[in-house]
C-alpha cells in the first residue's frame, strides 16, 4: 500500500488549531496518512483526540491550519463533504436506531434503492450480504439493533460506514465494550479494510492493541503532538510517557501485571457467597463463587456472557429468580460503578458538587435543610484526593472529561464507604493516568477490608488487580482461577469452553484464532 | 462568557425590554405603581400552576392534568362553602383533593411505568367528568358566605394578598427544590433516572412526591381562583395550563441554562402577564395577543438551543 514516490498522502494536516471558547482544543497539529495506513491516535482524556475526529469529519470547522487531501487543499463545510470524500466514522456513541433491523440501519441516511417508487428491499439486502461476503462478515441483518450484541452492535456500525468503500474510516475507541476475543475480530476486518486501500484513523486507550495493529501512531498531549512513531518502534511503556509528558521512572509500567503465581494475600472473611444464582430475566443463570473481605476478585466472560447482569443482580437492581446469596452480618452496603457513567453514573446536569454527594444527602442536612458548606467540603476534598480536574466543584458534571466523570462517579461511591464495591469496566475509556489511580483507589479500599468485583474486557487489567478470577459464559460461573492456574491461556480457555480445551498446546492467542 | 451569561440572563433581560416597552408606548396606564400590583394579582393564579408543572418537570415527567386539578379544586373549595364549612378549611381539603389525585397520578406512573404524558392527561380527563358531575355543569356561586371570597379580594398595605400568597408558595417551593433533600432527589431523578436510582435514589418515592405537590398546588389555586371571583366554574383552571407550560418552559432558559426552575418560571409567568396586560391596555385585540405570546415563548427556546449549540 505504499504509494508511488512523491505522490501526496491521502490526508495531511498542517499546523492545525481549534479553539473551543477560550481553551485550544488543538494546537498546530501536524499529521498525515497515506493510503491503506493504520494509523493509531492515542493520548490522555482531553488530550484533543475527539476534537480532532469531529474536525476530520467536518462536524466543526478548525480555527486555523490547512487540512490536505490527495494534496488539495480542503475546507469541509459539514459533515456531507467530508463523507462525499470518502471520510467514513464510528463514534464511541452507537449511533444506530435500536428499533430498526440491522439492515435499516445500514441504509440510514442515505438514498433507498427503489423500484417502482417503493423501497427495495431485496435490492438493499443482496448489496449489504455482498459486502458482508467482501469483509468476511456474516451480521444478522434481520434483527432488531436492540436485540444484537454489543460486539454485533459495533460490527454492524463498522459495516455501515464502510457500505460505500470509503478512503479513510476513523474509529473512536471501538473496542471499548469488546472483549478480546471479539476485539480480534475487528482487527481482522480493519487490515482487510486496509488491504483494500481504505486508510484507518484508530482512537484507542488500549496501548496492546495499538501496538499490535498500526503502521504508526501519533501521541497527543494538550492539543499538540507529543510524538509520532513508525510500526515497531515505540513500546508502551514509551508511549505513556509522551502521552503524560512525564519521563518513565523506571518502574513498572501499569500494564504491566504482577508476576502470575504469585499467592494471593490471605482472604478475610466471607463478604458474600452466592450459590446457583440466576436472575429473574435469565441472563444470569447460574453462578457461585465466593467474595472475602479484602480481595479484589475479577470477573471476566465474553460478550454477553452476564458479567454487568451479575453485577446488577449482585446490586439489587435486577431481580433473582433462583439460587442464594450469603451475605456476611452485618450486611455489607454496595455500591455498583456502572460501565456507563454517562448513561448510568452521572447527573449530568447537576454540579460536581451535587453528583459527590448524591448517594449521601443525609450525612450534608441539618434539620431538613442541605448544607452548601458541607457539601462543598466534601466535593473539595474528593477533587483534591481523586485529583479531579474541573473549573470549581459547581462545574456541570457533563462538561468534565470522561476520565474525571468516572472519578466523580467513584467519589460519590467513596462517600458511601461501602463495603462492597461492584466495578463494571471502571476504567474503560479512561487514559492509563486516571487508570493507575482507580486501581489504587480499589486497591486501597480492598486493604481496608472491603470487597470488590472488578468486571473488565481487558484479561491483561484483571491478571494485574485482581487475585482470582471468576469466569463468566452464557451466565454461567465456568471457572474460578487462583494463584499459578490464573494465567490469560487458563481464562481463555474457560472462556470458549471445551473446543477451545481440546485443540490444546496452542497459547492465548492461538485459542483467538480457533474460536474465531 | 458572554454567551453563558446570556443564556442564563437573556429571559430576565427580555422580560425588561418588554416591561421597558410597554412603559414607552403606555406612560401613564401601563407603567405605574397600581398597575404593576394589578399584574402581580392577575398572574397570581399562572405562576402557582406553572410552578406545580415545573415541579413535575424538575423530576423528568409532565403533569398535563394541572389545568383540570385547578378547576376541581376550586369548585370543591366553592361547594364545601356553600354547605358551611369553615373557609380556611374549603382551602385545605380542596388542596389534599389535588395532593390525592397527585399521589393516584404518581403511584400509578412510577408502579406500572406509565408515560405521565397519556397518565395525566387521562387522569385530567377524569377529573374534568367528575367536576362536571359535582357541579351539574353550572357554575357554583348561590350561597357563598361572604368569608370565601375575602381572601381573593384583600390587600394588605395595599398589596394584594393573592400576590403575597403567591410569593409565598414560590418560595417555599424553591427552598424545597433546592435546599432539601427531597428536592435534590427530584432534580437528580429528573436529570438521569437511571443514575439516580444506581445511586440508591428511591426514584418512585421522588416522582410520587413530585406529582403529589403538583396536585396540591394546582387544586389549590382552583380555590384561590373560585375565591378571587366569588363563584367556581367546572372550567375554571383548564385555561390555565396551556400558559403554565408555556411559562415553565420559558423559565428554563432563565438562571440554570435548561433546567426548570421556579423562579425561572416565575419570569416567564411575568413575561405572559406583563404582555397580555400591556397588549389590552394599548387595546390590541386577543386573538393577537395569544399569536404574540406564542411567538415569544418559540423565540426564548430558539435562542436558547442557538446557545448550548454554539458551545458545543
Amino acid at each position: 500500500m505504499t504509494p508511488p514516490d512523491g505522490a501526496p498522502p491521502l490526508l495531511m494536516l498542517r499546523s492545525l488549531s481549534k479553539s473551543l471558547g477560550d481553551q485550544a482544543a488543538l494546537q498546530s497539529v501536524d499529521l498525515s496518512l497515506r493510503a491503506g495506513e493504520i494509523h493509531a491516535l492515542v493520548g490522555e482524556n482531553g488530550a484533543g483526540k475527539s476534537t480532532l475526529i469531529k474536525v476530520l469529519t467536518g462536524v466543526t470547522a478548525p480555527s486555523g491550519g490547512e487540512l490536505r487531501w490527495n494534496g488539495q487543499p480542503v475546507r469541509f463545510a459539514g459533515p456531507a463533504q467530508a463523507q462525499a470524500l470518502g471520510i467514513r466514522a464510528v463514534h464511541q456513541e452507537r449511533q444506530l436506531v435500536a428499533g430498526f433491523s440491522a439492515l435499516e440501519n445500514l441504509y440510514l441516511g442515505r438514498p433507498y434503492p427503489q423500484r417502482a417508487g417503493r423501497i427495495d428491499w431485496r435490492a438493499m439486502r443482496a448489496a449489504a450480504q455482498r459486502r458482508q461476503a467482501e469483509l468476511g462478515l456474516d451480521l444478522p441483518l434481520s434483527v432488531l439493533v436492540q436485540d444484537l450484541t454489543p460486539t454485533q452492535r459495533t460490527l454492524t456500525e463498522l459495516l455501515r460506514a464502510v457500505m460505500r468503500p470509503g478512503r479513510l474510516l476513523i474509529l473512536d475507541e471501538p473496542t471499548a465494550s469488546l472483549t478480546d476475543h471479539d476485539a480480534q475480530l475487528l482487527f481482522a476486518l480493519i487490515r482487510r479494510l486496509s488491504a483494500e486501500g481504505c486508510a484507518a484513523l484508530y482512537v484507542s486507550h488500549r496501548l496492546d492493541e495499538v501496538l499490535d495493529l498500526a503502521d504508526r501512531v501519533t501521541v497527543l498531549r494538550g492539543g499538540q503532538v507529543a510524538a509520532a512513531f513508525g510500526r515497531r518502534e515505540a513500546s508502551a511503556e514509551q508511549l505513556v510517557s509522551a502521552m503524560s509528558g512525564v519521563a518513565p521512572e523506571g518502574g513498572p509500567l501499569a500494564d504491566q501485571p504482577t508476576p502470575i503465581g504469585q499467592p494471593p494475600r490471605p482472604p478475610g472473611a466471607a463478604l458474600l457467597s452466592a450459590h446457583h444464582l440466576a436472575s429473574r430475566d435469565g441472563r444470569v443463570q447460574d453462578v457461585s463463587f465466593t467474595l472475602h473481605s479484602g480481595e479484589i476478585l475479577g470477573v471476566y466472560g465474553l460478550a454477553g456472557a452476564g458479567r454487568s447482569e451479575l453485577l446488577e443482580t449482585l446490586a439489587g437492581l435486577r431481580k433473582s429468580s433462583a439460587g442464594t446469596l450469603q451475605w456476611a452480618a452485618p450486611r455489607p452496603s454496595a455500591v455498583l460503578i456502572p460501565e456507563d457513567r454517562r448513561a448510568h453514573g452521572l447527573v449530568g446536569q447537576m454540579s460536581l458538587r451535587e453528583n459527590v454527594t448524591l448517594a449521601t444527602l443525609a450525612q450534608h442536612t441539618r434539620r431538613g435543610v442541605l448544607s452548601r458548606a458541607s457539601e462543598h467540603q466534601a466535593s473539595q476534598q474528593a477533587v483534591e484526593h481523586l485529583h479531579i480536574r474541573a473549573a470549581s466543584v459547581e462545574q456541570r458534571a457533563s462538561e468534565l472529561s470522561g476520565g474525571n466523570q468516572q472519578k466523580v462517579v467513584l467519589a460519590r461511591a467513596l462517600a458511601q464507604q461501602p463495603g462492597l464495591w461492584l466495578c463494571d469496566e471502571p476504567t474503560q475509556a479512561v487514559d492509563v493516568l486516571t487508570r493507575r489511580a482507580i486501581h489504587a483507589l480499589l486497591r486501597d479500599q480492598a486493604a481496608r477490608g472491603a470487597g470488590v468485583m472488578l468486571v473488565s474486557s481487558d484479561l491483561g487489567e484483571l491478571l494485574e488487580v485482581a487475585q482470582r478470577v471468576l469466569v463468566l459464559s452464557a451466565g454461567r460461573s465456568v471457572a474460578l482461577l487462583e494463584g499459578a492456574a490464573l494465567t490469560q491461556d487458563a481464562v481463555l480457555r474457560a472462556c470458549y469452553g471445551p473446543a477451545v480445551a481440546e485443540s490444546g498446546g496452542s497459547g492465548g492467542s492461538g485459542a483467538v484464532a480457533n474460536a474465531s | 462568557m458572554f454567551t453563558r451569561w446570556l443564556r442564563r440572563y437573556g429571559t430576565l433581560v427580555a422580560a425588561a425590554l418588554i416591561i421597558a416597552g410597554f412603559s414607552a408606548l403606555s406612560p401613564t396606564a401601563f407603567f405605574s405603581v397600581e398597575n404593576a400590583l394589578n399584574i402581580s394579582r392577575q398572574i397570581a393564579f399562572l405562576v402557582i400552576v406553572a410552578t406545580a408543572a415545573t415541579v413535575v418537570m424538575a423530576a423528568g415527567e409532565f403533569d398535563l392534568s394541572v389545568g383540570a386539578l385547578a378547576s376541581l379544586g376550586g369548585v370543591v373549595a366553592a361547594q364545601l362553602a356553600v354547605r358551611g364549612v369553615p373557609v380556611a378549611l374549603c382551602f385545605a381539603l380542596a388542596g389534599l383533593a389535588g395532593l390525592g389525585t397527585g399521589l393516584v397520578s404518581g403511584l400509578l406512573i412510577t408502579s406500572f411505568r406509565l408515560l405521565s404524558f397519556i397518565t395525566t392527561l387521562a387522569v385530567g380527563t377524569v377529573l374534568g367528568g367528575l367536576t362536571f358531575w359535582l357541579t351539574g355543569g353550572s357554575t357554583v356561586f348561590e350561597n357563598i358566605p361572604p368569608a370565601f371570597p375575602a381572601l381573593g379580594r384583600a390587600t394588605l398595605l395595599g398589596i394584594p394578598a393573592l400576590s403575597l400568597v403567591t410569593l409565598a408558595v414560590i418560595v417555599a417551593v424553591w427552598f424545597l427544590l433546592t435546599h432539601t433533600p427531597p428536592g435534590r432527589r427530584i432534580y437528580a431523578v429528573g436529570g438521569n433516572e437511571s443514575a439516580a436510582r444506581i445511586a440508591g435514589i428511591n426514584t418512585g418515592r421522588s416522582k410520587t412526591l413530585a406529582f403529589a405537590l403538583s396536585g396540591l398546588l394546582a387544586a389549590f389555586t382552583g380555590a384561590l381562583l373560585a375565591s378571587r371571583l366569588g363563584s367556581a366554574q367546572p372550567t375554571g383552571g383548564n385555561g390555565l395550563f396551556l400558559p403554565a407550560y408555556a411559562a415553565a418552559f420559558l423559565g428554563m432558559t432563565a438562571f440554570k441554562d435548561g433546567i426548570p426552575n421556579v423562579f425561572g418560571t416565575l419570569v416567564g409567568a411575568v413575561i405572559i402577564g406583563v404582555l397580555a396586560n400591556g397588549l389590552t391596555i394599548l387595546q390590541v385585540p386577543t386573538y393577537l395577543q395569544d399569536v404574540i405570546t406564542g411567538l415569544i415563548v418559540i423565540l426564548a427556546v430558539t435562542v436558547q438551543r442557538l446557545g448550548t449549540g454554539a458551545r458545543q
